[in-house]
């Protein structure tokens, strides 16, 4: 592996995606700061400097995953991949229970969420093992190359989901097929697989936890009960409705500040978000998003090579998922499944997670005219 | 170096536009929801983060006291001390509620529940356990708070009635506002629990009495602690109420009530201000205030003896001889006879072919207007009767105030009856009988009216025709007295009175047990049937006279210039002249000494 960066590479360096992402940062560690500077509360300020340290340790990982070759980074691929997966294997045997479920592992002091992880794994290993196994000359993807991703994809979404944590398993599944199918993977396999799932669909509600089923009960009527498994949906509607159109401003959300709304700071940032910044508010943080994960698109397209495509549409479609299902959950649209909302929710692991992958966007768009 | 470049973009083109319509479609989809939640119900969700947020705390006013003419308090408001349980500190909840319900000597349980109610609802957030705490319970309370945590005992005022059941039925109770009265009166601020005036002045001057609640707005969190005040509106205490009533000479006319069924109402004749009103038996209102239990409060409804009921404004009651006045006053004025004209009373007057017996058997002889009316003649007023008819009778009596209400204002007061062929045809469905007439013209029949009216009606024949509207309670503001000048002509009155004089003060008159030395009474006696009431009764005469009488006594003096006027009735008390009469006097006595010093 070269150790560093080539002039023409740090000539190409994306620009605006560091400027996305910047302002990302920011406006998420302004609701942050706000979301855990409560009124005769200070339990939740050392929340901020913990996010404020990961979202330095995220941007030495952005830039050394962006200065090493994406080529070199791929030899690691299935390294990555399998530690990942002793890691969840490690999380179901020895992890801390949180709310039923185990999800996180405690490794010299961190906390981390391997779950997390895995989506970079997961990102990383099918770009290489497609880009390997796919000739760009094919109409479509093989059934031979598509069973064994679909194998890839599988084996972690399974572990994740023994925690269990239905939310990043779905995220992890997503992602992956997302992949296949902008690898221009066979769309018969596509419908086989939905039906496979609406078949078993009764099958995972058997094995599905009391509190999930109750938050997809109360997702499919949110009335049933207010003031349990309804209580989270109901007060972030509260919040985000209460916002209006310019929120209550800056350090003025009452729903965050006198605690009503749970997970304040963690998945339920976004309510926290619009009801002190309001609608105008919300659709800047949903067309960040968007400008991030077209630009994204926008390097993938114009990347090189099979890999540098593969690795950019990964990272693209791991903001989409992310922000998709989270802001669909807590405006109501989607059952409450417990997946943060990314780079503005509090938590290192995905901070981390999200930074890497930017990283190897930000390498692939450095290096797409660089060829060894 | 250089090599032909692999056109991904190319390549996958398809795929990716296939994605931007995904992201496309699910961001547009976010978007709509959220501009339903912020902008088309952000002011639904507004308000329900602000309901999250505030709480309003009530601070009740303090009910204002009732005084008497003099400024004598009647009822005010003292300190009471009450027990509440904050459920989120009472731990271990279930030996702390054992021995609260002990001191109590209540089912543990009752506590219990009322402390697992209050928690379910806010855990933070004190629950009433039990009003009106002795100095006992306190001190045991006190005494024993490290080992019943979460107890906390909190001042309020409570209404308190320091002569017990003195004018009772004036001033009335207060009580907790029921949930059929919360119907109306919840648009008035009213809340479960909260004070409300159920009787006599308490109810009549309710919304001067209760003054207006304050409240503190208060930030609380998610778990129901307080953040801080927002705001604080002080209560306004409720005004004072000043009666017309005299406590002094009320002492002597209840006194006078001690162990007997009846009522007695003293006005003064010039303005109509009631300076004694009195109903036997009584009740202490009292047991209302820190709610009455279910137990006594049905034996205060089942008691034969009726005590909530103010006889004065609620009684109904035939006039008896009393009526003779009106139908008096009506013959003079429509000139059906004159002061001299004799008729003579055989003790039995023939009317179709029915006997009317006068209550002197073998009659009085002749007798003019005067004489009829100092010895109650019966037969004479037969005949007024039968020459007046029943609705010339009744006009003179609704000029006179009897079968409406006195301008009290009391809710509980009644209009009673005052019969005519119109009311019979549309009350009883049948015509009038001329026989009915006859005994009506002796206040019996169908008449029925409150003892309240006759001190009325007697007020404006003693002060030469005007009508005053009762008043109870001293007016707020400067208001005229509304006084109605009756068209009566003076003569008339002057006739009257002469005669009413000599019922007390001639030998033969029927009052002269109230004749009181060196002061001109004048009055009237009255012994009325029980059973005219009973109106399915056709022919009054068949009734035993005697058989439990009603005796009513009226009178006013001086006769010249009429001070104070008294009316007395005893339930069943027989003859008007020996059980009532004597009891005005002795009102008289008193209020006309004290009044000369």
């Amino acid at each position: 592996m070269k150790p560093f960066i080539d002039r023409r590479a740090l000539k190409n360096i994306d620009l605006s995606l560091l400027i996305i992402l910047f302002f990302i940062l920011i406006y998420g560690l302004t609701c942050l700061y706000s979301a855990t500077h409560l009124q005769n509360n200070t339990t939740y300020e050392l929340i901020f400097k913990k996010q404020l340290i990961w979202i330095c340790i995220g941007i030495i990982a952005l830039f050394t995953l962006s200065f090493f070759n994406y080529t070199s980074i791929s030899r690691y691929a299935y390294l990555i991949y399998i530690l990942c997966i002793i890691l969840l294997i490690a999380v179901i045997f020895m992890g801390k229970h949180v709310q039923g479920a185990k999800r996180w592992i405690s490794i010299a002091g961190f906390t981390i969420q391997p779950t997390e992880f895995t989506k970079f794994a997961i990102i990383l290993s099918l770009s290489k093992f497609i880009s390997s196994k796919f000739d760009l000359s094919q109409k479509n993807l093989s059934y031979g190359v598509t069973f064994l991703a679909i194998v890839i994809i599988l084996i972690p979404a399974a572990l994740i989901l023994i925690e269990p944590d239905l939310g990043s398993a779905v995220v992890v599944v997503l992602i992956g097929f997302s992949m296949l199918v902008l690898n221009k993977m066979k769309l018969r396999v596509l419908l086989i697989l939905i039906l496979l799932v609406g078949i078993s669909s009764p099958l995972i509600w058997g094995h599905l936890k009391d509190y999930q089923k109750a938050r997809i009960k109360t997702f499919l009527n949110p009335n049933l009960d207010p003031t349990g498994a309804g209580y989270h949906i109901n007060q972030s509607k509260i919040a985000i409705g209460s916002g209006e159109i310019m929120g209550k401003g800056f350090m003025k959300g009452t729903q965050t500040r006198l605690q009503y709304l749970p997970e304040h700071y963690t998945d339920f940032i976004f309510s926290h978000l619009a009801e002190e910044w309001g609608f105008v508010g919300s659709l800047t943080l949903i067309g960040l998003y968007t400008l991030l994960i077209l630009r994204c698109i926008n390097i993938g397209l114009k990347s090189k090579d099979h890999l540098g495509y593969n690795l950019s549409i990964g990272t693209a479609l791991l903001f989409f998922w992310h922000s998709a299902i989270n802001l669909g959950m807590v405006t109501g649209l989607l059952p409450v499944v417990g997946v943060p909302l990314i780079l503005v929710s509090y938590g290192g692991s995905s901070i981390l997670t999200a930074m890497a992958s930017l990283g190897l966007s930000l390498n692939v768009a450095m290096r797409r005219f660089l060829y060894r | 170096m250089h090599q032909e470049k692999p056109k991904i973009g190319n390549i996958f083109q398809k795929s990716v536009l296939l994605l931007l319509i995904c992201i496309f479609a699910i961001f547009s989809l976010i978007v709509v929801k959220l501009f339903f939640l912020q902008i088309l119900e952000g002011e639904k969700y507004r308000q329900k983060s602000e309901g999250n947020r505030l709480k309003v705390f009530e601070i009740p006013p303090v009910r204002g006291p009732i005084l008497d003419r003099n400024g004598y308090i009647l009822a005010s408001s003292d300190v009471s001390f009450s027990l509440y349980i904050i459920p989120s500190e009472c731990k271990p909840v279930m030996a702390t509620t054992k021995a609260i319900a002990s001191i109590f000597g209540v089912e543990s349980d009752y506590i219990l529940n009322k402390v697992k109610k209050g928690k379910a609802a806010n855990p933070y957030s004190p629950v009433l356990i039990k009003k009106g705490l002795n100095i006992d319970q306190i001190t045991v309370l006190l005494s024993h708070s490290f080992e019943l945590p979460g107890i906390h005992i909190e001042e309020t005022s409570k209404r308190a009635y320091p002569l017990g059941d003195f004018m009772s039925h004036v001033l009335g109770y207060v009580g907790e506002v029921s949930k059929k009265q919360l119907e109306e009166l919840s648009s008035l601020g009213y809340k479960m629990g909260d004070m409300v005036g159920k009787m006599g002045v308490e109810r009549l001057k309710e919304t001067t009495l209760r003054g207006t609640k304050g409240g503190s707005l208060i930030e609380t969190d998610a778990l129901g602690r307080m953040v801080r005040e927002v705001t604080k509106v002080p209560p306004v205490n409720g005004e004072t109420v000043s009666l017309t009533l005299d406590y002094r000479l009320q002492e002597i006319v209840e006194a006078e009530l001690e162990g007997i069924r009846g009522a007695i109402a003293c006005l003064d004749p010039k303005n109509g201000d009631v300076l004694a009103m009195a109903s036997a038996p009584s009740f202490d209102p009292n047991l209302f205030v820190d709610g009455i239990s279910g137990e006594v409060w049905n034996s205060l409804l089942s008691d034969p003896n009726k005590p909530l009921v103010n006889r004065v404004v609620s009684g109904l009651y035939p006039m008896g001889s009393v009526f003779k006045v009106v139908v008096a006053i009506a013959a003079l004025e429509e000139g059906v006879t004159d002061e001299k004209e004799m008729v003579n009373c055989t003790g039995s007057y023939r009317f179709g072919n029915r006997e009317f017996g006068c209550w002197k058997e073998h009659g009085h002889g002749p007798v003019n207007l005067r004489r009829a009316l100092v010895e109650s003649c019966d037969y004479y007023f037969y005949e007024m009767g039968r020459r007046l008819g029943v609705d010339k009778i009744s006009l003179y009596a609704n000029l006179l105030g009897l079968g409406s209400l006195t301008g009290t204002g009391l809710l509980e007061e009644k209009e009673g009856i005052v019969p005519s062929t119109e009311w019979k045809r549309k009350t009883l469905k049948t015509p009038w009988y001329p026989g009915e007439t006859i005994s009506y013209a002796i206040g019996q029949g169908y008449l029925a009216i409150t003892p309240l009216q006759v001190a009325r009606m007697f007020s404006a024949v003693s002060n030469g025709g005007l009508l005053p509207k009762v008043r109870i309670t001293m007016a707020q503001e400067e208001e005229n007295p509304k006084e109605v000048k009756l068209p009566i002509k003076t003569e008339t009155l002057r006739v009257i009175r002469d005669a009413l004089w000599g019922v007390v003060n001639e030998p033969r008159g029927t009052g002269t047990k109230s004749r009181v030395e060196g002061w001109d009474v004048i009055g009237k006696t009255g012994t009325a049937q029980t059973r005219s009431v009973n109106i399915v009764e056709k022919d009054i005469n068949r009734v035993p006279y005697h058989l439990r009488d009603h005796a009513w006594f009226v009178a006013a003096a001086p006769k010249e210039d009429p001070q104070l006027v008294v009316v007395v009735l005893v339930e069943h008390g027989g003859h008007g002249g020996s059980a009532a009469a004597p009891i005005a006097k002795r009102i008289f006595e008193w209020y006309f000494r004290g009044n000369t010093g």
